[in-house]
């Protein structure tokens, strides 16, 4: 992880030296195994640049921020392709941007890392041993089986190496995801209860939903100048509103479905949504569903269509006749 | 008065409960089917309620979730049978839209019978009163949509 | 909130024998906006449009609302009262009662229903109507050409009639020559003129004719465009004939040394792999079934190269496309005959040769067809002399899936009878038949003719008709006298009813018109709109719309050539003010739109945006071109801002009216 975080800083300053505006990464949190993004506006800023098991988030959206700065973003595998969606559709001057890529060999579950580490340990190092990671503390070397401690997302992981970047830093990572594991194993679960436990499961998830709009803002895909769910205010948009502001389950339903049909063939699977989630509703559950779907019945996408719902086949198949 | 008032309410309304539908029928095909479901005097249920729209393309998603909330017990959504869209391939989109947000609505918990997509031609006039027939007599065995109605 | 005046209408007993339209107008009085609310008998008729201009006045009503009938049937009427009440004609808005309820909810047992759903529907439409903007229509230039696809009497009268009027015609036939199917009936009933006589002089007409282009031997591939303004690519198909050098001579097809069985005839007859499909074909020109040619089939022939006095054989012809605009289309496709041999077992499955169908007996009777005009048993050659005709062979039989009576059928057995009659005498007719419907003018008349003449009607079905020896039995029931008939027959004509031609589905799906359950071609309006389609500047000519016999097809052709020359020969068209907008705060530009756009109507431009407090910025937009966009408003979904909107059915509007209704 060293080198990474080492090579980074270099890139950074170097490109600094070029002209850059805007570096967008990550830096080491103010807790113990704990990353956040950073933004490094000057050349002597870049010494906080970090990389570690502990950097999960998607630096995309952050780019948006900057419409007029040359600015380059740290991408991992997961991440490079919210980039392309934002430059696909417009969101992005991709000239203006530089995209660094990171090889990743998966992300940790926090909980679960400091559950296993001592708990007065400080953390001096962290080593990719390809199956598991290797953490110096202040109290000793502790061996974290991948397998145990990554995310639930990196396990299923099949693309751990970004592509279409401008500069990639280190070697290829060796394949993260344990081969086999059916990616929609629990979507089938959801998919095979009866109506009511169906209705009931979800409901029980959209109930805690605080509508703070945080999946929104994070998701990529989710690059509407104004949400419709904001385009509150009469006059706007000759007045439509398409959906109350109140916290009432039909109207969270409402946002999370319809959300997630908005970014059906779209979402680049990223999880950012489900991270920021205060109060943790698994969403990918719902990005899974379609996304699956989409497969199931459409294959992939031509790259020229903006989306699996800008085009068809005659012989799509028809489940209304 | 011995008779437990709200008792006798709750019953008058068991016994009364029509499911409401709201459906929307493209202009050039459903609407006109409809139409001549009149013209040719087919009877049907009078639980539809019909919103004409130019083409089953233009139904959004969010449209239907609305209804829902809104009270609607189904909702259905007719256009031209694929290939003889008015507007050439509008209901192409439709039939990719609509079976993905469809499924979804059944992931989340919304019975296969709240949510119908049909063909219906401008010629099929009995065509869409056995939609309808069949829609309420679906909604009927399910009983009223509580689950995301405010009314 | 606007104003807004509703009128419920009775429509007479349609409406107000099932509703109770005072209580409607009174409950509608209560709905938000609603500042008038009255019921009338006809609020379409005279009386009925002038309440609603004088309520406009005396109420300073500004929106409309009318409880009636369909929106398809008389939305154009009412927005043209408001135009007369100096209202925008698009402050309109209709609930349907009548098709939607009345007529579909007459029972008593469901009134109380019916009548609650009535004022749903008007409170949909009141909810709308509080939310209608005005709306203006463009302008669009119109392009002054009509193109006809079919070159059968319909295609040729529609086609004269439109070129006569001075407008450029462009008519597209798929087989060689025009003609259709008149040009194979030997005579017309009921005067028995010649129909080769009077159809030859339209094709030559139609031929020669300054402002006709034609295309035989040439299919109409694609049309896009809309009203005034559609494109079309008509594939030339190869000929192997260079038509521009060719004079007609007749040298190859008489010395070409292959025969094939003749389409033309049937089958009857006999032509070569060089041919013109009858004497006189327009053009009078060949083309060559490569598919038969011995030069293409066996490497070595090219006979007709080596006589041809014009070098016009060409070999290595391929198909050309040519790219037309036009304003309109006229289509007149017309019939094929029902494939009975598929279906009716009992009249043999085509395996006797001497049961044959009603155009087969047209060529055999007709004096240039493949007998010189004699009547004969194909088996034999030898002359019937007891014929049987079945009468609705493939029409008003639901079993074999077709309800409809073909219509001329009828007369046409009756011709053939007189025919058979005149021309073997001491022959002996027998025809089978449902119903004798004569509907037309002189037919009744003919058909008594006829009997008179002495051709024996039976009324009944033939339930088997087989070999025996030389003669076919047919048997079948006498349902006046209830018994049972056979009778030992020379030849056995079926007569056939009429089915869209081949590919007329194609055709449909090209140019976006529906098709009613047994394939004809779907008018605007079975009554008041016969030779419109529900594409605007598309129109029907002849039996692609339903069998009908010559003079309606002649006639209905010359109604779709009066209406292209409506369209036609106005400088402008105004164009539907429904189409898609663009707000362009709201795009991204991300163009999930542009593609789902049939019409190509959405194209990206850039913008320079000025935000307060920022510099300016440039971004790419959606922008909608007004005059390509058709209203369909599946780009408003393929919007996930919502920054596109349907004028006249916007987002605003159809939650209103979702909310409205489930109110």
């Amino acid at each position: 992880m060293k080198e990474i975080t080492e090579m980074l800083q270099q890139v950074a300053a170097r490109l600094f030296n070029e002209g850059l505006e805007m570096f967008i990464g990550y830096e080491s949190g103010s807790v113990p195994a704990k990353a956040r993004p950073y933004f490094a506006a000057v050349q002597g800023e870049t010494a906080a640049l970090v990389f570690n098991p502990f950097c999960e988030h998607n630096l995309a959206k952050y780019l948006v921020r900057f419409p007029n700065a040359k600015t380059a973003v740290v991408v991992k595998g997961c991440d490079a392709g919210a980039v392309e969606r934002l430059v696909k559709e417009r969101n992005l001057d991709r000239t203006r941007i530089t995209v660094i890529g990171v090889p990743c060999g998966g992300m940790l579950a926090r909980e679960r890392v400091l559950a296993e580490l001592p708990q007065d340990g400080k953390i001096t190092a962290i080593t990719d041993r390809r199956d598991a990671f290797v953490f110096q503390t202040s109290k000793g070397e502790h061996v974290l089986e991948k397998k145990a401690f990554l995310l639930a997302k990196c396990l299923i992981c099949t693309q751990n190496n970004p592509t279409g970047v401008d500069l990639m830093l280190g070697k290829e990572a060796p394949p993260v995801g344990e081969t086999g594991k059916d990616p929609y194993a629990r979507v089938k679960e959801i998919s095979a209860l009866d109506p009511p436990a169906r209705a009931a499961f979800w409901d029980r998830l959209m109930d805690r939903c605080l509508r703070c709009y945080a999946c929104r803002e994070v998701c990529p895909a989710c690059s509407c100048t104004e949400c419709c769910f904001e385009q509150a205010v009469p006059g706007w948009q000759q007045g439509a509103i398409w959906l109350s502001k109140a916290v009432t389950l039909p109207d969270n339903l409402h946002y999370h479905v319809i959300r997630a049909f908005h970014v059906a063939g779209r979402c680049t699977g990223c999880g950012e949504c489900e991270r920021v989630c205060p109060v943790r509703i698994p969403l990918m559950l719902l990005n899974r569903k379609l996304a699956g779907d989409i497969d199931e019945l459409y294959g992939p996408t031509p790259p020229d269509v903006p989306s699996v719902l800008c085009t068809y086949a005659t012989g799509d198949r028809d489940e209304f006749t | 008065m011995s008779v437990n008032e709200s008792d006798v309410v709750t019953t008058a309304e068991g016994a009364a409960w029509e499911p409401k539908i709201v459906a929307f029928l493209c202009n050039w095909c459903s609407y006109a089917g409809a139409d001549l479901a009149g013209v040719s005097r087919i009877k049907y249920p009078a639980n539809v309620r019909i919103i004409r729209v130019p083409c089953s393309s233009r139904v959004n998603p969010q449209f239907v979730f609305r209804a829902f909330e809104r009270g609607a017990d189904g909702v259905l959504v007719a256009g031209c049978h694929p290939g003889d869209c008015h507007y050439v391939t509008g209901n192409y989109y439709t039939r990719r839209r609509l079976t993905l947000f469809k499924r979804l609505l059944e992931y989340v918990g919304f019975e296969p019978e709240r949510f119908i997509v049909r063909w219906v031609s401008a010629s099929e006039g009995q065509r869409f009163a056995e939609t309808v027939k069949e829609m309420v007599d679906g909604l009927k065995h399910l009983g009223p949509q509580k689950r995301v109605s405010r009314v | 909130m606007p104003r807004i005046g509703v009128f419920v209408c009775w429509c007479g007993s349609n409406i107000g024998g099932v509703l109770d339209c005072p209580a409607i107008a009174q409950e509608a009085a209560s709905f938000p906006g609603v500042v008038y609310s009255t019921e009338y008998k006809y609020v379409c008729s005279d009386p009925g449009q002038k309440l609603i201009v004088d309520a406009v006045k005396e109420h300073r009503l500004e929106r409309v609302v009318v409880a009636s009938c369909s929106p398809r049937l008389h939305e154009e009427t009412f927005r043209q009262v408001l135009r007369r009440s100096g209202l925008n004609p698009y402050f309109f808005e209709m609930a349907n009662l009548r098709e939607h309820c009345s007529w579909v909810h007459p029972d008593t047992t469901v009134r109380e229903q019916a009548q609650r759903k009535a004022v749903d529907l008007v409170r949909r439409a009141v909810a709308k109507a509080a939310r209608l903007e005005p709306l203006f229509p463009g302008k669009i230039p119109v392009v002054r050409r009509c193109l006809v696809i079919g070159g059968g009497i319909a295609g040729i009268q529609t086609a004269l009639d439109v070129a006569d009027a001075g407008l450029e015609v462009l008519l597209v036939e798929r087989e060689p020559t025009i003609g259709g199917n008149m040009v194979k009936l030997d005579k017309t009933f009921p005067t028995l003129d010649c129909s080769a006589c009077i159809s030859t002089p339209k094709m030559v007409a139609v031929a020669q004719h300054p402002n006709i282009r034609l295309y035989t031997y040439a299919q109409v591939e694609e049309v896009t465009g809309y009203i005034g303004n559609f494109k079309a690519r008509i594939r030339q198909k190869a000929r192997y004939v260079d038509h521009s050098k060719c004079n007609g001579c007749g040298t190859c097809w008489t010395r070409c040394p292959v025969t094939v069985p003749d389409d033309f005839n049937l089958g009857l007859g006999e032509r070569g792999a060089i041919y013109i499909p009858f004497p006189q074909a327009v053009p009078n020109k060949p083309v060559i079934d490569l598919e038969h040619c011995r030069r293409s089939t066996r490497g070595k022939c090219g006979a007709c190269a080596k006589l041809c006095p014009t070098g016009a054989i060409d070999y290595e012809q391929k198909d050309e496309f040519v790219d037309v605009e036009v304003g309109a289309i006229i289509v007149a496709t017309g019939y094929g005959l029902f494939p009975w041999e598929k279906v009716y077992g009992e009249y043999g499955y085509g395996r006797f040769r001497d049961v044959i169908t009603g155009l087969m007996f047209e060529r055999m009777v007709n004096a240039s067809g493949p007998t010189g005009g004699k009547i004969q048993r194909p088996s034999s050659g030898k002359e019937p002399k007891t014929v049987v005709f079945i009468q609705c062979v493939g029409s008003r039989d639901e079993a074999r899936g077709k309800e409809y009576c073909s219509r001329f059928c009828c007369m046409y057995t009756a011709k053939h009878a007189h025919q058979i009659l005149e021309k073997i005498p001491g022959s002996e007719v027998y025809v089978f038949y449902i119903d004798v419907r004569t509907f037309g003018k002189g037919y009744e008349e003919f058909y008594r003719r006829v009997r008179d003449e002495g051709a024996v009607y039976i009324r009944g079905r033939v339930s088997k008709v087989y070999q025996d020896g030389s003669k076919l039995i047919v048997r079948g029931a006498d349902t006046l006298l209830g018994e049972q008939v056979e009778i030992a027959a020379d030849m056995v004509v079926l007569a056939t009813g009429a089915v869209p031609a081949a590919g007329a589905a194609d055709v449909a799906r090209m140019i976006g018109i529906p098709q009613d359950k047994d394939g004809f071609f779907q008018e605007a309006h079975p009554k008041l709109r016969p030779v419109e389609t529900h594409t605007g500047g598309v129109y029907l000519a002849g039996t692609c719309q339903g069998p009908k016999d010559i003079p309606d097809t002649v006639s209905q052709a010359s109604g779709a050539a009066a209406k292209v020359c409506g369209l036609l020969l106005r400088d402008e068209l105004e164009t539907n003010p429904l189409v898609s907008k663009v707000n362009e705060a709201l795009c991204t530009g991300c163009l999930a739109c542009q593609p789902v756009c049939p019409y190509r109507a959405i194209q990206p431009v850039t913008i320079t945006e000025r935000l307060p407090g920022q510099p300016p910025r440039e971004r790419v937009v959606a922008r909608v071109n007004e005059g390509l966009c058709q209203g369909c408003g599946a780009c408003t979904v393929a919007c996930r801002a919502g920054a596109i909107d349907l004028k006249g059915f916007t987002n605003k509007q159809l939650i209103a009216e979702v909310d409205a209704l489930c109110l």
